[in-house]
């Protein structure tokens, strides 16, 4: 048997069990045969099943297939929904830092595909000290900035942007009043 | 499929076993309630959880399907509103109050509610003054053949083995992926796979050259050497 007979062969077997929609074929085998379907024998073997399809959508509905099939809908989307409703049933391994890459087409319907962990930003263990640094730091640059604000003032240095602050050369310091330095009660 | 659910719970009858559950659909000591299989959905392992919601399913469906009927009078929305209500259930499990009647007055009571939701919502229809575009009327002739052909493939489907028929329509019909359809028909995938290929199979040799596609719609296919 050529090569190509054994694909045919293969292809026609494929049809027997998905049919002619090809969004019913498992990837592996989409992939496989999609150069393929443009071959006059292969185009002729799809068309065959896919009046076989046809034919299938005039069977009359089946009410106790069509339960079963609503019973397993149901069993299977309350399964989905408890993932969704418990993230952390099935996600135990996405942690911070954990990098999710989307699914590569070539990829898609691979079993066992899960996240894979890169590069964690953060090791087990108490996160306070880093928080405490970062929270110190912002504290330090709240105090130099304002240190620096206050000697700016007291040189007679505008700060920035001179042309936009005309309007406000003769304003008082904001949070400050002419004569005390603190607000006076009619400006409360 | 009866699942024996054996519930634990640390507060004991305060929660699941209400006095009225006992007294629920199943009276019967070896079937376990409405209200132990809410418990058991609530609080026991997914397993478990599972069992016992399947139970509840095989146990109320078809009346929460007639109710839904009832109402919106069309098969597919039927589905959907019993579907949500049982999913509805399944996710508030543990807060839900079971009397006398078991879990069936609640779901009535869910099912009804999202029925007449459905049927507001399909009233609320925009009305335009432009008709909207029905296509040519099917010639009698070719509605006389199309009616045939389907007579034909009904009752070929009707005469393959009740196994393949029932995996062919939960594939083709209900569209059902394989797992699924292994799952509710207690087979492998791998099985699913070949009732598939020799229901198709057999449908093929039934119907070739009596329908209008004829020899060039179902080829008779080389057998594998």
């Amino acid at each position: 048997m050529t090569e190509r007979e054994d694909r045919h062969e293969r292809f026609a077997a494929m049809l027997d069990v998905y049919g002619a929609d090809p969004d019913r074929w498992p990837p592996h085998l989409f992939r496989e045969f999609a150069p393929w379907l443009d071959e006059p024998s292969m185009a002729a073997t799809l068309a065959g099943a896919a009046a076989l399809d046809r034919l299938l959508t005039e069977v009359p509905r089946d009410a106790e297939v069509a339960r079963m099939a609503l019973r397993q809908r149901i069993l299977a989307k309350s399964r989905s929904r408890d993932v969704l409703e418990n993230p952390a049933v099935e996600t135990t391994d996405v942690r911070v830092g954990t990098i999710i890459a989307f699914e590569h087409e070539r990829d898609r319907g691979r079993e066992g595909s899960r996240p894979q962990r890169v590069r964690p930003l953060t090791t087990d263990g108490p996160h306070w000290p880093v928080a405490a640094l970062m929270a110190a730091c912002l504290c330090l640059g709240i105090f130099a900035g304002l240190g620096a604000s206050s000697l700016q003032q007291d040189d007679g240095v505008t700060v920035a942007s001179v042309g936009l602050l005309d309007d406000f050369e003769d304003a008082p310091p904001v949070g400050t009043t002419d004569d005390d330095g603190m607000f006076g009660e009619d400006q409360i | 499929m009866r699942a024996r659910v054996k519930v634990t719970t640390g507060d004991g009858a305060s929660k699941g076993s209400t006095g009225g559950s006992r007294l629920a659909p199943a009276a019967d000591a070896d079937v376990p309630s409405d209200a132990d299989l809410l418990l058991a959905i609530a609080e026991v392992s997914a397993a478990g959880s599972d069992q016992a919601f399947a139970t509840l399913l095989d146990r109320h469906l078809d009346r929460i399907l007639m109710v839904a009927r009832a109402v919106v009078r069309d098969e597919s929305e039927a589905e959907d509103i019993a579907q949500e209500t049982f999913l509805r259930l399944w996710q508030g499990a543990g807060r839900i109050e079971v009397g006398a009647g078991g879990a069936v007055p609640w779901l009535v009571r869910v099912a009804r509610n999202l029925a007449i939701d459905r049927r507001r919502r399909e009233r609320r229809v925009e009305v335009t003054d432009t008709p909207p575009d029905s296509g040519a009327p099917p010639d009698q002739l070719d509605r006389l053949v199309a009616g045939e052909e389907q007579g034909r493939i009904a009752e070929a489907v009707r005469g393959l083995p009740e196994r393949q028929r029932t995996a062919l329509l939960l594939f083709h019909q209900e569209e059902l992926a394989l797992a699924d359809i292994g799952e509710a028909m207690g087979a492998s995938a791998e099985a699913v796979e070949s009732l598939l290929a020799r229901a198709r199979r057999s449908l093929r040799t039934l119907l070739s050259g009596q329908t209008r596609d004829g020899a060039d719609g179902l080829p008779p296919r080389r057998e594998k050497r």
